[in-house]
């Protein structure tokens, strides 16, 4: 039965906390939206209005329709559970974030629809919630579709968790149908919070969220003892130790308490605006009941990608460090050192969790502080041992040593790709490319194969999932984790125009991948290099030896406007033009280089060319 | 509402207000907007129809004309503009010879009275060769003209045809002949790189004309521009444009076989016998004084430039209403020195780079030979174009403008 005031006070045993695993488009947010009109933590109209106009709604009011963290309540045999729904992020560069979300549940609705089936992303956050040891309710959703395979999906949950097909529960989060029957199976099947109530003050966090009107907002869930609102707390591994401001629980408004108890899920807010100081993983402890020694688990945020960011006009520089100094308040996992180029001009290397984190950074750099950037080509950072036993990090490839190197260490991650069985050779394929060690294959049901590979994390940071995409139709999907590293072959390919070589443009790449660099770097150029009046040629090199060359031909006749009549304004207006346009570009050998050039030359197209491609298969040949 | 953020255009009043004295030969050029068809390539400011506009005509044209030389005369007289006698005359379009002689004639006179002209001046018309009797050509000498222009483009028919010219090489070459006979200097136009134009046509073109005894001959490397009729076709992919080193290799047969045959270049486009360059035009890179007239038609005087509207409806309106129909622009000493730069680089006479020094506080040993990639010489404080120089020139201006403008 649903219940409209909500309780903002429960005994252990009455909390359930649960987090929902799913693949994108598998309906996680619709079977939220469902649970909470279903528990009447928001009315239809309600559910209407912020749909409507979320954003707005959430600044105003504090309501967080999609919040980290949604306590709602749930009656079953006459007594009301407190049920918390932890929301955890949706990508692999965010690892780290998904396994403190699940080390704040003691179980998980592993949600998957009936018509795809189970995907590689929800794989992998299943095994954490394994290795949690949380109970897992497996539920089919979209069964009320036509496609839906839903005897195929269900027997594929059955091999996976060891369970029989009636402990499957089937729903249609749209319609409503069976959400009941969860909610009865979330207070039945997942344990109540197992934490010492009377112990040291634990807690633990699990996501920390920047809000430029109230701050850091810090979700929490106590683990053993309680937090009261007047306590001082502590958090431990920042070692700051504040009152808060105030302390709350989401229903899905922000409501205020005066204490969370053990088992509790809810929200600090300090008044701190710099979330290196509130980290996912951190434990939250208070000077009246304080703890000695912190939860497992946590982690420094650990740069997986590195790019030099520059911007494209220089004046912008200054600019650019006060957004990256505003933008890690509330994103602590970016890192970034300043960094000069010969071809880019003054910028900063920065440190990203993956691609799609370093993405979405120079799209908010962009889009909330007006910068117009250029990115170099993504790398990852080697541990390089010297002769001399010295040992040396490189995060970006002019800092890789030319000589007396004794060994080149390269991250490596383990991956898991679930892919229809009929790609499965164009997936092994594609992994051999990258130089990938094939760890083990599995199927799951009839038609669907996990394949696991190691492979070096440069491989996959360029291009990979593209490729996989396409070679599997988009029906491939994929994960990872960081797993160590790898003694690896590896060199400098650098690129020079006119002789000069241009930093912004060198790769440390596999020795057997230079060539391919070198090729399509050179090829790239030649098409976006504009002919000058001069022979341009074009190199790529490893340390001395040259191995690719273009030839980009001089220009012979410049056509630009003529002066009939006496037009001479026009003229004077258009060499005006010109003059202006090449001041913005770049000067690399005498050569002056567009700005789009270098835009379009370390972008991660593919340059697809039946040259390329036969030059490739005869120098493998060799 | 939209703003526009550019300022709006000087008047004809601001224009005046602005003038600086400045002592140079004055010129005037009159252009003539109508065309029996338009070229397929051509992007100039001219019209098929004969009735441009209320009361614009061919026959009420030269009428207009005189009340913009009127107009103008006043202009200069408030504004202390000094009014010389023109140094030459410059009919162009269009088609001149659209209207007939006559009509030439009287429009001639009008700037004789009104200005006067300088006596043995240079007195051109353009002229399509089928749109020109021989009797007319005699009209035209009889009247003052001295000089004839014709659009000549190109002796192979197929490539006339490309480029929608409307005569055949024969009546060229009979326009040509009857020009002559008239005691008119001859000149032709020639394009080169023309789509599909083999080497050999081009060869055959500048032959042929370089036999014919012509004063004068200019040619000019075919621009395709968007919104023309070629435009559209290379957008469609139906033609092709020819490559710069193929345009480049076409000027340099050019050059090469007029020189053997006894014409020098004086400006990038332009080649004459001895003493018999087209001043009117050389006026334009020499940066003299002159007064165009007629729609879309540009002017030049001392610091000042400007242009009469381009539109036929508001360039009459604009005159029967009283006023002068122009609009233009005031240069600074930056862009009169930029002007001078990139003009002068254009001619064999080259840029005087010690008077530029003077006038800019610059180092001609700024300027040395080799950094300029072979693309200019330094004689004598003068800076001159090779034949590079002259297919690169633009790149071989904005080079000097970096070092003298920064």
């Amino acid at each position: 039965m649903a219940k409209s005031k909500p309780e903002t006070f429960f005994p252990q045993e009455l909390i359930r906390n649960f987090s929902i695993i799913a693949h994108i488009d598998h309906g996680k947010s619709t079977l939220a939206d469902r649970i909470l009109s279903l528990t009447g933590a928001l009315s239809d109209r309600q559910m209407r209005e912020q749909y409507l106009d979320s954003m707005d709604i959430e600044r105003e009011r504090g309501i967080t329709i999609k919040s980290q963290a949604v306590t709602v309540n749930w009656e079953k045999e006459g007594k009301t559970y407190a049920l918390s729904m932890i929301d955890t992020p949706g990508h692999v560069d965010f690892n780290y974030e998904v396994s403190r979300a699940l080390a704040a549940c003691e179980g998980c609705v592993l949600l998957v629809d009936a018509t795809q089936g189970i995907e590689a992303q929800t794989l992998s956050n299943l095994y954490l919630a394994m290795q949690n040891d949380l109970a897992i309710i497996p539920v089919l959703n979209k069964i009320d579709l036509p496609g839906a395979k839903t005897d195929e999906v269900r027997s594929t949950l059955c091999d996976l968790l060891g369970v029989e097909g009636g402990e499957v529960l089937e729903v249609s989060a749209k319609t409503g149908f069976g959400v009941k029957e969860l909610l009865d199976a979330i207070v039945e099947k997942i344990p109540a919070p197992s934490g010492n109530p009377d112990g040291p003050t634990r807690a633990l966090i699990f996501d920390s969220q920047y809000d430029p009107y109230r701050g850091i907002i810090t979700y929490i869930r106590v683990v053993d003892g309680n937090i009261e609102a007047k306590d001082r707390i502590i958090q431990m591994k920042s070692g700051s130790s504040l009152v808060p401001l105030e302390l709350g629980i989401v229903d899905p408004f922000m409501r205020p308490v005066e204490m969370l108890t053990t088992g509790q899920v809810g929200y600090v807010i300090t008044g701190i605006k710099d979330v290196r100081q509130a980290q996912v993983g951190d434990t939250i402890t208070c000077e009246r009941n304080e703890a000695k020694e912190p939860l497992k688990g946590y982690k420094a945020p650990e740069s997986m990608v590195y790019a030099g960011l520059f911007p494209l006009e220089t004046d912008q520089f200054p600019l650019l460090r006060q957004s990256l100094d505003k933008l890690r308040l509330n994103d602590a996992s970016i890192s970034y050192t300043p960094e000069t180029s010969s071809a880019l001009g003054f910028g900063f290397r920065c440190g990203f969790l993956g691609l799609l984190h370093m993405q979405i950074v120079m799209e908010r750099l962009e889009r909330e502080f007006g910068l117009d950037l250029i990115s170099t080509a993504p790398n990852v950072h080697y541990r390089v041992e010297m002769a001399d036993g010295s040992e040396i990090t490189v995060t970006n490839p002019t800092q890789f040593p030319e000589n007396k190197v004794k060994a080149v260490w390269e991250p490596v991650i383990e991956a898991s790709i679930i892919t229809p069985k009929e790609y499965v050779g164009d997936v092994m394929k594609l992994c051999q490319e990258h130089r990938g060690k094939m760890l083990g294959m599995e199927y799951l049901g009839p038609d669907r194969v996990c394949l696991r590979y190691k492979l070096p994390t440069g491989e996959i940071i360029f291009g990979f999932f593209d490729q996989l995409k396409s070679r599997t139709k988009g029906y491939a999907t994929l994960d990872y984790a960081p797993a160590g590293e790898q003694k690896a072959d590896l060199v400098r390919v650098d690129i020079l125009i006119h002789g000069e070589f241009s930093d912004a443009l060198s790769a440390i790449c596999h020795k057997d991948k230079a060539y391919e660099y070198g090729l399509k770097m050179t090829k790239k150029l030649k098409k976006l290099i504009p002919r000058q009046q001069f022979e341009i040629p074009i190199q790529a090199a490893i340390g001395q030896r040259i191995i690719a060359r273009e030839t980009i031909s001089p220009l012979r006749k410049d056509v630009l406007a003529k002066c009939y009549g006496g037009d001479i304004t026009r003229k004077r207006k258009l060499l005006e033009k010109q003059r202006e346009g090449k001041k913005k570009m770049k000067v690399i050998g005498n050569v002056a280089i567009p700005q789009e050039a270098f835009i379009s030359a370390l972008s991660l197209e593919e340059l697809d060319d039946k040259d390329i491609r036969e030059k490739l298969k005869a120098h493998a040949r060799k | 509402m939209k703003f526009s953020n550019t300022l709006p255009s000087p008047s004809p009043e601001d224009l005046g207000r602005a003038y600086k004295a400045s002592e140079r030969p004055f010129r005037l050029y009159v252009h003539v907007p109508f065309c029996r068809k338009r070229c397929g390539y051509c992007n100039f400011n001219t019209f098929t129809s004969y009735s441009l506009a209320p009361g614009f005509d061919r026959s009420t044209y030269p009428s207009l004309l005189e009340k913009e030389m009127e107009k103008a005369k006043k202009w200069q007289e408030e504004y202390k503009i000094p009014l010389k006698p023109a140094s030459s005359v410059f009919f162009g379009g269009g088609t001149p010879t659209l209207l007939s002689p006559g009509q030439l004639s009287q429009i001639l006179e009008a700037v004789r009275r009104t200005w006067g002209i300088e006596e043995g001046a240079e007195i051109s018309v353009e002229a399509n060769p089928d749109s020109v009797e021989g009797k007319e050509l005699f009209e035209l000498k009889k009247a003052g003209f001295t000089r004839v222009s014709f659009g000549i483009q190109s002796w192979e028919p197929r490539i006339l045809k490309v480029l929608d010219r409307t005569h055949s090489p024969e009546a060229a070459w009979r326009a040509v002949r009857k020009a002559r006979k008239a005691g008119l200097s001859c000149s032709a136009d020639l394009i080169y790189g023309s789509p599909s134009e083999k080497r050999k046509e081009w060869i055959k073109t500048v032959r042929f004309t370089s036999a014919l005894g012509l004063d004068h001959v200019s040619c000019y490397a075919l621009s395709i521009y968007p919104r023309t009729k070629m435009g559209r076709q290379l957008e469609k992919g139906e033609i092709r444009q020819e490559s710069d080193s193929s345009q480049a290799a076409d000027y340099e047969i050019a050059d090469s076989l007029l020189s053997r045959r006894g014409y020098k270049w004086y400006e990038v486009s332009n080649w004459a016998r001895e003493g018999k360059e087209c001043l009117h035009n050389l006026g334009y890179w020499k940066n003299d004084d002159w007064l165009g007239l007629g729609p879309g038609a540009h002017s030049h005087f001392s610091n000042l430039r400007f242009w009469d509207f381009s539109r036929p409806g508001a360039w009459a309106g604009t005159l029967q209403e009283g006023l002068l129909p122009w609009e233009g622009e005031i240069l600074s000493d930056r862009e009169m020195k930029e002007e001078e730069i990139f003009l002068g680089l254009r001619l064999r006479s080259g840029l005087d780079l010690e008077k530029l020094q003077k006038q800019a506080g610059a180092k001609i040993q700024n300027v040395p030979g080799p950094s300029l990639y072979g693309l200019a010489v330094l004689k004598g404080g003068v800076l001159f174009p090779t034949r590079r120089g002259r297919l690169l020139n633009d790149f071989l201006i904005r080079s000097v403008m970096d070092r003298f403008l920064g």
